[in-house]
């Protein structure tokens, strides 16, 4: 089961934690109204992922049962401290933005589910892997949505981008038209599209 | 096989030392970082202009170029924005006339109401100039000066009537403010 291929394809696609395990839905739907958020949210969800893997499986063998648990939430808080701390660091501006959901990552169900199924029964060498492919699964379907939310909600993409890249990033910002269609940036229209993502995986998957 | 108790004390310490390194290799830019920002918003909304501002309390700043009062940056917030709290700097001049106006906090939605962050639309830019008698402090929709802009009639009304509310404010409390300054200067 555990080749490099099964895992890479369970990440992207099979076992997507978006799209099939369906975790971590409350950052994806409530950070996923633009591109640029839906990225900044998706790689630091990535980092701490890969990161709380790799610790995990590094200390397999020391975990009694009684205590697997709250070590694991344990080293995923720490890695999100450790991430919001580094954000403030490098991007304050966009810390000022999505600051409130970094917190919450440490809530995403993926990342304990893939701590406790995954990394603390494999070697850390899969378990990164693993991490890291579940993280780029999570950030596809992230920025997927981020673009659909953006471009037909309110008609632009990559605005705001300069958050992230600094002012070079100013340039970025791409505009179709002036039309808005609010359903989507606001919360129901996070349901909505994710549903039709799902629905459009399921068809092809089948 | 130690006690789980044992390896649980020892993971949490190696969490925590990890915690407390990190933070305090960062603590100093990040300060910095966050002070950075607030005196950023504080300047910009006197337009970047070189003067000193000086800190009166919490919510009241006063601006001064070569000993001369130029003005009062006080804070104002109002709960009547689509999504809660929205947080505005507004800088008067000395007659009572609006320098800038930058909204600091909010949780406007973003894409529509979150326009009146300058880090998104020049909108709050319209306030520039404004006074209490001579503009009439209403939507244009409603029959006012000031333009909403698209989809987002909440947030616009509530930013118009923070500001007047601040403007009125400013006004009654203007001999006060005045006196705080120049009592500033006598102790300095």
């Amino acid at each position: 089961m555990n080749s490099i291929r099964t895992i890479t394809t369970e990440g992207l696609w099979t076992n997507n934690p978006a799209m099939v395990q369906l975790l971590g839905l409350c950052p994806l739907l409530a950070v996923s109204n633009t591109f640029s958020s839906a990225l900044g949210l998706g790689l630091t969800t990535l980092a701490v992922l890969t990161f709380s893997n790799l610790f995990v499986s590094l200390f397999r063998g020391l975990l009694h049962d009684s205590i697997r648990l709250p070590v694991q939430i344990m080293v995923i808080a720490s890695f999100v401290t450790l991430a919001d701390i580094l954000l403030q660091y490098w991007f304050f501006d966009l810390h000022q933005r999505i600051g409130l959901f970094v917190a919450l990552i440490v809530t995403n169900c993926t990342l304990l589910g893939r701590a406790e199924s995954f990394a603390s029964r494999n070697a850390i060498g899969y378990a990164v892997l693993d991490g890291f492919m579940m993280g780029c699964g999570f950030l596809g379907v992230l920025l997927l949505m981020g673009t659909v939310r953006e471009v037909i909600g309110q008609g632009t993409l990559f605005s705001n981008m300069h958050l992230l890249l600094g002012e070079s990033g100013r340039g970025l910002e791409l505009r179709f038209w002036d039309m808005r269609f609010l359903l989507l940036v606001l919360p129901p229209g996070a349901f909505l599209t994710l549903g039709c993502i799902i629905a459009l995986k399921n068809r092809f998957s089948r | 096989m130690k006690s789980p108790i044992t390896t649980l004390v020892l993971l949490a310490a190696i969490c925590g030392l990890l915690i407390s390194t990190l933070h305090a290799l960062t603590k100093t830019t990040i300060v910095e970082n966050r002070q950075r920002y607030s005196t950023d918003q504080l300047r910009a909304v006197l337009g970047n202009a070189s003067e000193n501002i000086i800190q009166l309390d919490d919510s009241l700043y006063f601006s001064e170029s070569n000993g001369k009062l130029t003005g009062f940056i006080f804070k104002q917030s109002t709960v009547q924005g689509y999504n809660g709290n929205i947080s505005a700097w507004i800088a008067i001049n000395p007659v009572q006339e609006i320098r800038g106006v930058r909204v600091y906090e909010h949780q406007e939605t973003p894409g529509i109401g979150d326009k009146i962050d300058t880090r998104v639309s020049d909108w709050i830019g319209n306030f520039n100039g404004t006074t209490l008698a001579e503009n009439n402090w209403l939507l244009t929709k409603d029959g006012g000066d000031f333009d909403h802009f698209t989809g987002a009639t909440v947030t616009s009304r509530a930013m118009v009537n923070s500001v007047h509310t601040g403007l009125l404010t400013a006004r009654n409390n203007s001999i006060e403010w005045t006196k705080l300054a120049d009592r500033y200067h006598e102790q300095h």
